[in-house]
């Protein structure tokens, strides 16, 4: 009865959820429609997908049992007390008892009995989806106290009976970790986490996946956005407002889904009774710094509600270099020169029913983040103007010797948005040169009810969107407003049940929709776009629609006869070119249902198997050729042009189900068996998956942009200068192309060649098989370690792959000793395995010295090459390395990490310093890379001849003899950089790197604390040494005069007249000494 | 804190330049080679430029490693002759009226090249002065492919590279497309030369350490110029190739070797015929299939492709020389120092330039125009 009730009240939630997931509009809606359909959603699990939900609460059991003889004691009361709520159970005639639904804090359990002394167990953690075991063993009332009982339910190392690896950090231990709650970085906070470790951009990764392989969380509820799965947040953290932090490396328990290599789920502070507050402000030296933060947390006496309110904010302003010099001088391009974040979260929970057994939460956050940058091209500018842009374009044109004034340049390029003058410069309407504006809100609602004291129902709607501006008004090409993100709206329901003593089952289920949030305009790239678009009719090359939008007179480029195409159609010319548009059109509902149940065979054996369906579907256009213009928006697998009539005929066969709707099995297994009182072992493997992001499926332009022009006839520019000949132009997909139906059509699929490729491609999810096993002990004096060997296999991983076009089998040359191909799509051919090892060392005391020490070790393969662009992000593979199924070391992880956080408080003081280490990062050209020679791929060594038919992604260190160069297979090598190489890219590492910032605080009484924190204690302003990319060779070790310079100056004026030679210098890599130097901040911190 | 990744700005690269915090300030150790270990030689002639009627001056020179490669990848050499030496008014104006023939140094991108007769791109190589002077952008023919027409100040200077049958088949997909022929290592200027003592003094010019100069000298003694030959006589086969190449060397106990070059000015391809020992009529064939095609050995099979197609304008001369011109050249030289005079050469590297034969493949007739060719890389 209690569950029907239970789904009652599921229920009347589904009316608000489905009403607020399907409509975006006010709409009337109907009781029977939404729940029947809704229900049957969640309930009867008919479509599957992923969503990456954990919880916020976890459970408590245990088992209470007389001291003396050791026979289970029945009606036990048991409660368990924080200052956030108050939880109570009865053992049942067994001895057992369990809490469910507990909110994530630190607890007071009592057990009393009559005739037998009270027992007080204070310390017990609960975490998220965890489960905190507690046995007692009662005495009689004759005898003294019974004895506290310590079992594994701290928030240290020793973890007996946990299952998954799973590292949570309490609140104390985050500010071990931070050094106070005035640090907001996140990544410093995951990267202190065993199994977390930076790439070489300083992004976290969780057992070396990608930066989109993993799963954000806060508050249980996806924190990635729905067209890149990066992080919504800015990888801040709302300085106080955090409970604790749980990250669960690999697949996790079935709970948790798509969730890549791994989960971070932050858990936000509840209010309590008493009231508490706390107030931090702060100033800084050495770069400017100001910050604030605000909490206020109260709750009924009776725990009928709680609420907490927490504020965050902080404005930065960035120095670099040896002498702390302001960015704006530095002169160096994209560097940050302010930073302001504020952040506000709000938690409230209202119990309610018999025993306030019921429970509703409202979590609401708010962030907004801003970084401005230095210079992203002219500063003063917008692209029009910009005669940077000009000379770059002109550099284009002068191959062929033709060359454009800036004037009419400027007299065909679109403006970016806001922009409202040709000549209007960026200091006029007071816009920096590249803004990033990064907000994220998220609401969650979500009820519980404690049905019974063997059943715990949770349901919750959440929503969150962020959708970033990237303001990029100077950027030349990309100059523009780029809106990235999205929204998602997902529901969720769990169940969680107690099956007598032994058995803990969970069943859920998710559903959340992701509509995705992306339009890139470029002004610029609708300029370059008519050089590149690849829709010639004769040549195959760009078409040179830019002349059609200017004047036919003497100053046309190529002279009188070749402008002004469009002068009949266009009422006056100049006019400006379409800017290029990229915008998404997918959008993604994700699914999933799962089942776990945590089997306690023995008070020391855990057995937890699951299992979990994830699926997805992405919302595209159905494939095939558009009758209308015979064009494709996907690659085909045929295309057979010899038809009488119509359009070509298309197949399509390596689009399905798989790649568009996934459905995903998951099994998961886990084992914990304690050895001993002190030692304890656990094993886990796991199926888990990752969707691929929209943004790596959806890369569409929309006609609509050139619509105007659908009704001039197409016009291939390029062969008209040829030949002399009006004929169309060619439009679709390289390599399946037909006359273009219009001169809209044509600048469509320029923009859409030039700049995006493939419109769609939709690619199968990956998958990783993740097994892991973990010895932990714990010593005397509060110390705990924990080591975890692991291994992940990844399959179908995601990469952008050019084909070469074969006719008959051969390869088709395209007349400059290569050949060509089909333009990228991305495929499933990535592969990558990785071993690594995981220790953790805490050492926990209430006073005195507490800390962790973790390391890290990982070894990762991929046959992404190693240092290629966006490595760990969207990568490509060259198509000679895939097809030799070359195999590197990725280039984005040190092998090995270490963090030492450390805490000593006595007397009124804190010290609190923060170590990291790691042995450097993947370095270096390598000596080898993978080449097509006449259309076979061979690995050869990397010279600057190889280079030319190779994609080599570092350049070179190795040169040939130009008088007697050798073959490909057998280089005659003149001259070297001289520097130590591995085989292949990322072969040797940069050297090690220790750092350390340093916290001190003084109690000064009445809840006051000053604090003085130092950063970068050792002054560590470099980068890692990078290939030179402007290397002159004159003999091994010795490099030219040109070496470091570029052929256009620099930013001219703004103190930095040709910055390459001062970041690449002259010798064969380049040390970049422009990193942020010391600082410092002084804070005052009162507490209530 | 982190700014998230802009998928656009991921088309061009131009992500997120300074988020890396991690590495140290120390760069890769640089063990760099020992300059001390290169050795440059020079020969002085005389050129016999059969086709403007005029004798001009001919230096040969190598700059190599141990090893036989080139030393360098960027110099700028300077030739100085002696006392009464005279750079003709043809030069470019910082030559022209001196007795030096010079190229500069580098130092920014974008400069104008100086008006002097190597101007950036030349160096010394190998074998001889080339425009492959190396730049900051990896590419190892810098300033196109090609190596330079002469002679030097002639108003209509042909190109010479060595190629196929004499030198190994390269034609095949293997070889850097950049790569037209095998450098023949001499230097012809058509101006008068005076006996006396020539120098040649290279500068390396080198950022990360001190900039090194090299020099050497030889003396021209003899301004007898070695004897003048006709045109080629041709006779195509047809089928791609040149069934005879002959020519005849006026007898001069001088004469060491000499060579056929078929320069074919449509596709781009050069050919090789020799070294043809003595004097008289001298003669040799072109194989029919040593044009472009793909992979090993394939010019001998079902794959190859003509040496000179059908339509395609071609051109041949015959240079005598008096000293081992080809066993000096790569790549079947390996020695840091080749011998460049003869055995009876007294000492000096003289060269005879015969007059050009030029046709069109399979077009009858026989124009003797000289080839046209583009202006030498500057």
């Amino acid at each position: 009865m209690q569950i029907r009730a239970s789904l009652l009240w599921l229920c009347d939630l589904a009316h608000y959820f489905a009403f607020v997931l399907g409509n975006e509009d006010t709409e009337m809606w109907t009781y029977r429609r939404l729940v029947g359909s809704l229900v049957a959603i969640i309930l009867v699990g008919a479509a599957f997908s992923a969503a990456a939900v954990a919880g916020t609460t976890g459970v408590i059991s245990g088992k209470v049992t007389a001291a003396q003889s050791g026979a289970p004691l029945a009606g036990v009361k048991v409660s368990a007390v924080a200052p956030t709520g108050t939880y109570s159970a009865t053992t049942n005639a067994t001895g057992f008892y369990s809490m469910f639904g507990v909110d994530a804090d630190t607890y007071t359990l009592t057990f009393s009995a009559t005739g037998y002394d009270p027992l007080s167990v204070p310390g017990v953690n609960v975490f998220a989806d965890q489960s905190a075991s507690v046995d007692a063993a009662m005495r009689t009332s004759t005898k003294t106290l019974g004895k506290e009982v310590v079992r594994g339910v701290s928030g240290g190392a020793y973890q007996p009976k946990q299952t998954v690896d799973t590292y949570t950090v309490t609140q104390a231990q985050i500010n071990n970790i931070q050094g106070n709650s005035l640090n907001i970085s996140e990544t410093n906070l995951i990267t202190s986490l065993p199994g977390a470790a930076a790439d070489s951009n300083g992004y976290p990764t969780i057992r070396g996946g990608r930066e989109n392989e993993e799963g954000f969380q806060f508050e249980g509820i996806p924190y990635t956005d729905a067209f890149t799965n990066q992080f919504v947040n800015t990888l801040a953290t709302p300085g106080l407002g955090l409970l604790n932090v749980q990250l669960t490396p690999g697949a996790g328990s079935a709970v948790f889904g798509n969730s890549g290599t791994g989960t971070l789920n932050l858990i936000a502070r509840r209010g309590a009774y008493p009231a508490f507050t706390d107030a931090q402000v702060a100033a800084g030296g050495g770069q400017f710094y100001h910050a604030g933060n605000f909490d206020y947390g109260t709750a009924a006496a009776d725990g009928r509600w709680s609420n907490y309110f927490a504020f965050s904010g902080q404005n930065t302003g960035f120095y670099y270099g040896n002498a702390g010099i302001p960015a704006a001088q530095f002169g160096r391009q994209f560097s940050t020169l302010t930073e302001i974040d504020r952040e506000f979260i709000n938690n409230f929970t209202y119990r309610f029913g018999t025993n306030s057994t019921k429970s509703v939460q409202l979590f609401y956050d708010d962030a907004q983040h801003q970084f401005t940058q230095g210079y992203g091209g002219n500063p003063y500018c917008f692209p029009g103007c910009d005669g940077e842009y000009g000379a770059a374009i002109n550099g284009l044109l002068g191959q062929i010797g033709a060359n454009i004034s800036q004037q009419q340049l400027a007299s065909i390029t679109g403006f970016v948005p806001y922009q409202s003058g040709q000549n209007q410069t960026l200091a006029s309407v007071g816009r920096a040169p590249a803004t990033y504006y990064q907000p994220n809100h998220a609401l969650k609602l979500q009820f519980d009810d404690n049905v019974n004291s063997t059943t715990f129902f949770s349901a919750k709607f959440y929503q969150v969107n962020a959708v970033t501006t990237f303001d990029f008004p100077a950027w030349e090409e990309f100059g523009g407003s780029i809106q990235q993100g999205g929204f998602t709206k997902g529901v969720t329901a769990d169940l969680t049940s107690q099956l007598g003593d032994k058995n803990l089952l969970k069943i859920g289920a998710d559903y959340a929709y992701l509509r995705p949030v992306y339009n890139q305009p470029g002004p610029g790239q609708g300029i370059e776009s008519t050089l590149f678009g690849g829709g010639d009719s004769v040549t195959g090359l760009g078409a040179f629609e830019f002349l059609d939008f200017l004047p036919n007179d003497a100053n046309c480029p190529f002279g009188v006869g070749a402008c002004g195409y469009l002068t009949p159609f266009l009422p006056s010319l100049p006019s400006r070119v379409p800017q290029n548009l990229e915008q998404s059109i997918a959008t993604r509902q994700d699914m999933s249902i799962y089942i776990d149940d945590t089997f306690s065979a023995t008070p020391r054996l855990q057995i937890e198997p699951g299992l979990r369906f994830d699926g997805a579907n992405y919302r595209l256009p159905t494939p095939g050729v558009d009758p209308a213009t015979c064009t494709t928006l996907y690659e085909p697998t045929s295309w057979n042009t010899n038809v009488s009539s119509g359009c070509p005929i298309a197949t399509f066969n390596n689009i399905t189900n798989a790649q568009t709707r996934p459905r995903i099995p998951e099994p998961r297994f886990a084992m914990s068996y304690q050895l001993r009182d002190n030692d304890a072992i656990r094993f886990s493997y796991g199926r888990s998956v990752e969707f691929p992001p929209l943004g790596q499926v959806d890369l569409y332009d929309p006609p609509q942009a050139y619509a105007g022009y659908s009704k001039i006839p197409s016009f291939d520019t390029l062969g008209f200068l040829f030949t002399g000949q009006s004929l169309p132009a060619n439009c679709g997909i390289p390599g399946f192309q037909v006359p273009c139906k219009n001169y809209g059509e044509q600048l469509y699929w320029e923009n859409q060649n030039t700049f995006q490729g493939v419109p769609l491609q939709p690619v199968k999810p990956e998958l990783f098989d993740n097994y892991d096993f973990s010895y932990s002990h714990q010593f005397a004096g509060g110390f705990a370690f924990k080591v975890t060997p692991w291994y992940r296999r990844g399959y179908d991983a995601t990469a952008s792959v050019q084909s070469p076009i074969l006719v008959n089998g051969q390869p088709v040359s395209n007349g400059a000793g290569g050949f060509q191909f089909f333009p990228p799509v991305v495929t499933n051919k990535g592969t990558n395995h990785a071993t690594g090892v995981e220790l953790l060392v805490t050492k926990e005391a209430a006073s005195g010295l507490s800390g962790q020490f973790t390391a890290t070790y990982i070894n990762e393969f991929s046959n992404v090459i190693p240092l290629s662009g966006s490595e760990d992000f969207f990568p490509s593979i060259p198509p000679p390395s895939l097809l030799l199924n070359n195999l590197y070391r990725v280039g984005y992880l040190s092998p090995f990490q270490t963090s030492l956080d450390l805490n000593y408080q006595r007397n009124g003081w804190r010290i609190s310093p923060q170590f990291s280490y790691d042995i450097g990062y993947p370095n270096g050209a390598g000596l080898f890379a993978a080449a097509f020679v006449n259309g076979v791929p061979y690995n050869l060594l990397n010279t600057n001849a190889s280079g030319l038919i190779n994609a080599a992604p570092n350049g070179t260190v190795q040169y040939i003899d130009p008088e007697d160069p050798g073959s490909f297979f057998n280089p005659h090598i003149a001259a070297t950089r001289g520097t130590p190489e591995g085989t292949w890219p990322g072969g040797k590492l940069d050297h090690p790197l220790t750092t350390a910032n340093l916290t001190i605080e003084r109690s000064l009484g009445h809840n006051q604390v000053l604090g003085f924190t130092l950063n970068n204690v050792f002054n560590n302003i470099n980068g890692g040494p990078v290939l030179n990319a402007r290397y002159q060779p004159v003999a091994t070790g010795f490099s030219g005069p040109l070496s470091g310079l570029h052929s256009q100056p620099f930013f001219p004026g703004l103190g930095q007249y040709n910055y390459l030679p001062f970041i690449r210098g002259q010798n064969a890599y380049v040390n970049r000494p422009d990193g942020q130097p010391r600082s410092y901040y002084l804070y005052l911190q009162v507490k209530m | 804190m982190k700014f998230r990744h802009v998928i656009g700005a991921l088309i061009a690269g131009a992500l997120l330049a300074g988020c890396s915090t991690n590495g140290s300030s120390i760069n890769p150790t640089v063990s760099p080679g020992n300059l001390g270990n290169d050795k440059l030689q020079m020969a002085v002639g005389t050129a016999n430029i059969g086709f403007d009627g005029t004798v001009g001056l001919n230096v040969v020179t190598t700059f190599r490693q141990p090893n036989g490669l080139s030393a360098v990848l960027l110099d700028a050499p300077t030739i100085t002759g002696p006392a009464g030496f005279v750079v003709t008014a043809n030069a470019p104006s910082m030559d022209a009226g001196t007795n030096h023939i010079s190229g500069s140094v580098q130092v920014s991108t974008g400069a104008t090249p100086p008006p002097n007769t190597f101007g950036f791109a030349g160096g010394a190589f190998k074998y001889g002065i080339a425009p492959y002077n190396s730049d900051n952008t990896g590419n190892p023919y810098p300033n196109g492919p090609g190596l330079y027409a002469e002679p030097f100040y002639s108003g209509d200077p042909v190109p010479i590279a060595g190629g196929p049958p004499a030198y190994p088949f390269f034609n095949n997909g293997t070889f850097i497309s950049g790569f037209v022929g095998y450098s023949q290592g001499f230097s012809a200027f058509e101006t008068p030369a005076t006996a006396g003592s020539y120098g040649v003094s290279l500068i390396v010019p080198i950022a990360n350490g001190p900039t090194r100069t090299f020099s050497t000298s030889a003396t021209l003694t003899s301004l007898a110029p070695l004897p003048g030959v006709g045109a080629p006589s041709v006779t195509e086969d047809g089928t791609g190739g040149l069934s005879n190449v002959s020519a005849t060397v006026p007898a001069d106990a001088r004469v060491f070797e000499t060579m056929f070059y078929i320069a074919d000015t449509t596709s781009g391809l050069f050919f090789t015929i020799g070294p043809l020992a003595g004097t008289g009529t001298l003669s040799g064939a072109l194989p029919d299939t040593l044009g472009k095609c793909s992979g090993n050995n394939c010019q001998n099979g079902a794959g190859a492709s003509a040496s000179l197609a059908a339509g395609d304008n071609y051109a041949v001369y015959a240079i005598v020389y008096d000293y081992p011109a080809f066993e000096a050249s790569p790549p079947g030289s390996s020695s840091q120092t080749p011998a460049l005079t003869g055995p009876n050469s007294g000492g000096q590297a003289d060269i005879s330039i015969s007059n050009v034969f030029s046709s069109t493949y399979g077009g009858g007739g026989i124009n003797r125009r000289r080839p046209h060719v583009a202006h030498r890389i500057h």
